[in-house]
């Protein structure tokens, strides 16, 4: 064996512990989760679990539930460019010199650290229809018929999105904080000379500087918002009337309710597809806007 | 090149180890005693230890120092079922599993997880003990599980306004006296009727007690003109009478309806004996009325619900003790159950002392209900037991349920969308 190829085989011997755990925890579930979409697999222990072909396939052609979950999936992705739009406001107004600099960026972090359980609970009792603050201040602003938010379909999930924006805006605000740091003064003293205002070197120097970050951010984001559903589950379970349904809550009610893992698998898969050609899509879209 | 060698070696050897030491922490010893002839079994139930099981397996732990019980309590929730049935497949150390809805028990007699009792129930049948009540726990025409306590359905009504009217306390009644009560009620409260929002869809069970979920051609039930004639109802006492919450309010503020009567703001709770350990707890729980107790309404020429029999126990298939587990089930459902009965369970049981069990469910507070309705409410006659739905068509039926009280969709809409998921369920399972 020469030198090149014992190092080689020592880099391998150096990954194998990690590239194990891979296997084991990701490569073989999302394989075994394939094969599981194509069976007809109920019950915890799965007796008697046959290959029904495409038959769970074509059941998600029909279901209504999913349709709808899959709708409100693409609304629920809004509180990502929400979060991130008002993040790099924020950002920038923290980076500039504000009193309480510290303090502040503390606030806005925290919703991040908390627990979206908690997080759930207290934007209840905000958006009460009858006795919750936001009600009652737009009632007082002279909206006669305010929304039911969490009381009705039609706004249950827009409340939902301003929760998880609330929530994560505090991550974004974080990685921009990180990324202004990087904006090379001169840049923008340079655009100054020339008399730019303020908004014109936000939009024109700095937001181009960060605009990886903000690509990174829109990828993460809107990753997680077809996984996370905690914060669903806790406020609304998913309802009124299935309007807060994501994909991610259907796929863990079929399974863990009603232990059709077979059936669940294929919204997985599904959901999969999805995440894959929307990354895809940014990736691909990102050289009309991003700069390196 | 020695420094990688070693390196190498000793990272692989940290892998190992790191993945063998899970092997040897899991080998625990049996029960740790030094009587090789004690058996210890592993009891697996719902209910809070506080509330009675820990008692009763103190109870028997002393008779009995050749078998000892141990109580493991899981939450009654979709994890912890979840987590159940995981220790069930992984053949985690359990003899004995309480299981509290009857879609749980399938579940896990689908997968071979659980005894059937046919050898042990030749010398105690569960019918004739239990009733026929017991048959919701039936499966394959055959007991998996006997169910322990008779969990009472009633509606708690403020028996000193109800006085202030001149109203009787109902011993049998129809949705329609229902409705009439609330009406002349409503005006000494917030609201004069009132359940926990996650029972709503009790309306339909009710509606369909003689008829079944399922009509003769096998198909949904749902379209049933009970079904119909009940929603309405609800829909008028919520949106025309304004006698019970709204639904959609219900939800969103997260309203605790039980508190609610126990502040005298509402006059009729629709509920059961689980509630019981609240309203006995005049310390916690204040009140300065008297409760009297009526039976669930029925539909005019129906049935009136049964009482439902739950906490149904089961011997776990892969138990080396099933004799000794048997023994400990009949010995719960007999007697050790007494020691529930403060907390709202009475024995299902024949054989158990009813007497002294509902006796016991109202301590602490004997003087501060109307007794002769209670017993009336236990002792009801022409009873249908309720049919539970498979969980998917449940939640689908709440979704739709949530939709129509919202007034997002009509009645016909709503029944139609149910009797299409519940058709398309039923095609499904066959």
């Amino acid at each position: 064996m020469n030198w090149m190829k014992k190092q080689k085989l020592i880099g391998y011997l150096f990954i194998l512990p990690s590239l194990i755990g891979v296997t084991i925890f990701f490569l073989f579930p999302l394989l075994f989760s394939f094969v599981l979409s194509f069976t007809n697999w109920t019950g915890p222990s799965g007796q008697g679990t046959e290959f029904v072909g495409l038959q769970n396939f074509q059941r998600l052609v029909g279901d209504s539930v999913f349709h709808q979950a899959f709708g409100n999936n693409f609304l629920y992705l809004l509180h990502v460019p929400i979060s991130v739009i008002f993040g790099f406001i924020v950002a920038v107004f923290l980076n500039r010199s504000v009193y309480l600099k510290n303090l502040l960026r503390a606030v806005f972090f925290l919703p991040y650290l908390i627990s979206p359980i908690a997080i759930g609970f207290v934007w209840m009792l905000l958006f009460n229809p009858t006795e919750g603050p936001i009600n009652v201040l737009l009632m007082n602003l002279g909206i006669d018929n305010p929304p039911g938010w969490l009381a009705s379909s039609g706004s249950s999930m827009y409340a939902i999105i301003v929760m998880s924006a609330w929530q994560i805006m505090g991550f974004n605000i974080i990685i921009y904080l990180a990324a202004l740091q990087d904006v090379p003064r001169e840049l923008e003293e340079a655009a100054k000379m020339d008399g730019a205002k303020r908004w014109q070197i936000t939009k024109n120097v700095i937001f181009p500087f960060v605009s990886p970050i903000t690509l990174f951010l829109l990828i993460i984001g809107i990753a997680n918002a077809f996984k996370n559903f905690g914060l669903i589950q806790a406020v609304t379970g998913g309802g009124p009337a299935n309007s807060t349904n994501i994909l991610p809550l259907y796929v863990y009610q079929t399974a863990f309710r009603y232990y059709e893992l077979g059936y669940a698998s294929t919204i997985a898969i599904v959901l999969f597809i999805v995440i894959f050609a929307i990354t895809l899509l940014q990736w691909f879209g990102q050289k009309k806007w991003v700069h390196y | 090149m020695k420094k990688f060698k070693l390196l190498t070696f000793a990272l692989l050897v940290g892998a190992l180890t790191a993945c063998g030491g899970e092997n040897e922490g899991g080998g625990e010893n049996e029960g740790g005693g030094d009587n090789s002839d004690e058996v210890t079994l592993h009891f697996w139930g719902g209910v809070p230890p506080e509330n009675g099981p820990q008692d009763a397996v103190d109870e028997w732990n002393e008779n009995h120092p050749d078998v000892q019980v141990e109580y493991t309590r899981y939450v009654n929730e979709d994890e912890g079922n979840m987590k159940v049935n995981t220790s069930l497949q992984t053949g985690e150390d359990m003899d004995i599993l309480m299981s509290h809805s009857p879609n749980h028990l399938e579940e896990r007699v689908q997968s071979n997880f659980l005894l059937d009792l046919a050898d042990y129930t030749e010398e105690f049948d569960i019918e004739d003990k239990i009733g026929p009540a017991a048959q919701r726990w039936k499966m394959d025409d055959t007991y998996y599980a006997v169910p322990t306590n008779t969990n009472a359905l009633f509606i708690m009504l403020n028996e000193d306004k109800l006085e202030e009217h001149d109203l009787s306390v109902p011993e049998s009644w129809t949705w329609e006296e229902v409705h009439e009560y609330a009406k002349v009620l409503n005006e000494d409260f917030s609201y004069s009727y009132a359940l926990d929002y996650d029972t709503i869809h009790g309306i339909i069970q009710n509606a369909l007690v003689d008829e079944g979920l399922v009509n003769e051609q096998g198909k949904s039930n749902l379209d049933h003109e009970n079904v119909k004639e009940g929603l309405e109802l609800y829909y008028q006492m919520m949106h025309e009478d304004e006698v019970m919450p709204k639904l959609s309010e219900q939800v969103a503020t997260n309203m605790q309806p039980e508190q609610m009567f126990i502040n005298g703001e509402i006059g009729m709770y629709q509920a059961g004996a689980w509630r019981l350990r609240m309203t006995n707890d005049l310390e916690e729980y204040e009140r300065d009325f008297n409760i009297a107790f009526a039976p669930y309404p029925h539909f005019e020429g129906q049935s009136t619900p049964a009482h439902h029999v739950e906490d149904a126990m089961s011997i776990v298939a892969a138990s080396e003790h099933p004799d000794e587990a048997w023994e400990f089930i009949e010995w719960y459902t007999n007697e050790g159950m007494l020691h529930l009965a403060p907390g709202g369970r009475v024995p299902a049981s024949e054989d158990a002392p009813a007497e002294e069990a509902r006796e016991k469910i109202v301590g602490g507070a004997e003087d501060t209900y109307n007794l002769e309705s209670l017993n009336n409410v236990y002792e009801i006659e022409d009873t249908e037991m309720i049919v539970d739905p498979p969980y998917q068509v449940l939640d689908s039926i709440n979704q739709q349920l949530e939709a129509y009280f919202m007034g997002e969709q009509d009645i016909d809409q709503t029944i139609e969308q149910m009797v299409n998921v519940h058709n398309e369920h039923i095609q499904r399972e066959n």
